[in-house]
């Protein structure tokens, strides 16, 4: 399972959602925070994770793992167009994923 | 003055030719997911420094050093080896024993393909941590993996067959990401590869 908590904007409110798992959702991203800090500070090892309507990391916080290190320098492509391009693709997982029910069975 | 020795950053000395990609992508990902920096010669664009140059700056700024000798074989056309790998794992290991006391902290792994080619033909650095990768990017991952971890002493690393598992996923992601960017998997720079994965292992992992 991932280790990765995503908190994001979905219909209006915020949402919480590991992967394959059903995502919560709440009235406020100050909300979607503190439950994806605090599920995060219970894991053994967890990252959460908030993007903003690109996809981009808008904050990012790590819990029992290593601290991904930046790179030593930019390349051709600005960081900003990867962190959109690699941002797009995780929202596009997340809003694929399938839904477990609520006993745990991925919805059909 | 003595050069600051980067206790995070490691000297990646491996071909980055198409045949050895899988390889190369492999132990960049593994030392981002550990927590560490990957550096490497392709990072320099400045041509007007001598490459030899960059290399030992490279070198003498890295604490840790994985260098595969895989690809010393003879190359077709000129009947000859590619030595650049092992000129630059002498220049590391010289480092570390005539450099200033700092450098004495250096450590490094040798991969080859084979668990005891090396015996033919750099036989000398015998007594070295020498592992074999057999080829496969997987294996690369758990060599690396395995030896960090008693080098650096760090605690709280991520283990072998979760760094493959991550690995296996952003392999599967890679091209979607390089759509949205109009680039090729394939053909992504040094750095635009290092600045994916980690972006990617922020958001995924």
């Amino acid at each position: 399972m991932t280790k990765t908590l995503h908190v994001y904007r979905s219909n209006g409110s915020w949402a919480v959602k590991r992967e394959g798992r059903r995502p919560e959702t709440f009235g406020t991203r100050r909300e979607a925070v503190q439950v994806a800090v605090r599920d995060g500070k219970k894991a053994k090892a967890a990252q959460v994770v908030v993007h903003g309507s690109d996809g981009r990391i808008l904050e990012h916080r790590t819990y029992g793992m290593p601290i991904i290190q930046e790179p030593p320098k930019k390349g051709l492509v600005t960081s900003r167009r990867i962190a959109a391009a690699v941002g797009k693709v995780v929202l596009d997982r997340l809003h694929a994923d399938p839904l477990p029910d609520r006993a745990g069975t991925p919805a059909k | 003055m003595p050069v600051r020795l980067r206790s995070s950053h490691i000297f990646v000395n491996c071909p980055f030719d198409a045949g050895y990609r899988p390889i190369f992508n492999a132990i960049v990902f593994s030392v981002y997911d550990l927590g560490f920096v990957a550096r490497c010669a392709l990072e320099e664009d400045d041509a007007a420094e001598f490459r030899l140059l960059k290399i030992e700056r490279l070198i003498e700024e890295c604490r840790f050093g994985i260098n595969d000798l895989s690809a010393v074989t003879l190359d077709p056309a000129t009947g000859l080896p590619r030595f650049n790998m092992p000129l630059e794992l002498g220049l590391f290991l010289g480092c570390k024993r005539f450099g200033p006391a700092n450098q004495a902290k250096k450590r490094c792994l040798i991969l080859d393909g084979d668990p005891y080619r090396y015996r033919a033909f750099l036989s000398d650095v015998a007594g070295q941590d020498i592992r074999s990768h057999g080829a496969d990017p997987e294996r690369a991952i758990r060599e690396v993996r395995d030896w960090l971890l008693l080098a650096s002493k760090r605690t709280g690393l991520p283990g072998g067959g979760e760094i493959i598992e991550q690995y296996r996923r952003f392999q599967k992601d890679l091209p979607d990401i390089c759509a949205v960017l109009a680039l090729e998997p394939d053909r992504l720079t040094f750095l635009d590869l290092s600045a994916t994965i980690t972006e990617w292992l922020r958001m995924r992992r």
